[in-house]
């Protein structure tokens, strides 16, 4: 699992690369939890090369969106594979989550 | 039919070998990504929860799993020693509708494997908990 962390104005862009799955769930966590912790701009998670994601990943996922907006910020995602769309249509995470199509797409709306 | 038995320990390192185990065999099987997608995802959060809550954490316990292609399934059967527990008779959420604030975090694993298998059963059998999941595909290979 790789991350990348960018920053466009006032919005910090996180990419994910690889899977979130039962090895690697404890590097993502620790990861967002320190961004969310410290986080004075919302979060945008580009999840075009995620591959894999489990319900651990969900529940991490869901901590960090609770953090930001209890601060007023957002936790975005984008480009999300046919596969890891369905995990979150199936969890009803679809309706929690600010989806979009693309990063140009959420930039937009976020700025 | 063609299968594949492996032995993985209740631990982390375990979980790695079995989804290395599946990548291969699906390669080699030449299942389809998202039949690969949606068994690997059932199978992870099976055998988290035996490790997690069956075993409850002990490292040195034996998980034994199968993989077959049938004509036109691919079936997983996963055994564990573990105390009785059906998790086929869980309960479904009933806050996946909820907004954020009325959502709990946690119990979707067992509620994904339901929604990416096409079936998923569970028995008892000498003193050991057999699940079997089970995915169709879409030409038979």
């Amino acid at each position: 699992m790789e991350i990348k962390l960018t920053n466009i104005d006032q919005i910090q862009i996180v990419e994910l690369e690889g899977r979130i799955d039962a090895l690697n769930n404890s590097k993502i966590e620790d990861f967002l939890s320190q961004l969310t912790e410290k986080s004075e701009y919302s979060i945008l998670i580009d999840c075009e090369k995620l591959d894999f994601i489990n319900s651990s990943g969900l529940r991490i996922l869901i901590m960090s969106l609770k953090k930001l907006k209890s601060g007023g910020k957002q936790l975005m995602l984008c480009n999300l594979q046919k596969n890891i769309k369905e995990v979150f249509q199936y969890s009803g995470f679809d309706k929690l989550f600010d989806i979009h199509l693309n990063k140009e797409d959420a930039i937009i709306k976020i700025s | 039919m063609r299968n594949h038995i492996i032995h993985i320990k209740s631990r982390l390192s375990g979980v790695g070998i079995m989804n290395e185990q599946l990548a291969k065999i699906c390669k080699e099987w030449s299942i389809d990504k998202d039949v690969a997608f949606s068994m690997n995802l059932a199978l992870e959060e099976i055998v988290t929860n035996i490790i997690e809550h069956g075993y409850n954490g002990h490292e040195e316990y034996d998980i034994a799993i199968r993989f077959s292609l049938e004509k036109h399934n691919l079936r997983i059967q996963i055994k564990d020693s573990a105390p009785e527990f059906n998790p086929v008779a869980l309960p479904e959420p009933d806050d996946l509708n909820k907004p954020l604030e009325e959502r709990h975090i946690g119990g979707l694993g067992i509620h994904l494997v339901k929604k990416f298998t096409d079936n998923f059963t569970y028995r008892r059998m000498n003193s050991k908990n057999v699940i079997s999941l089970l995915k169709k595909l879409e030409d038979g290979n």
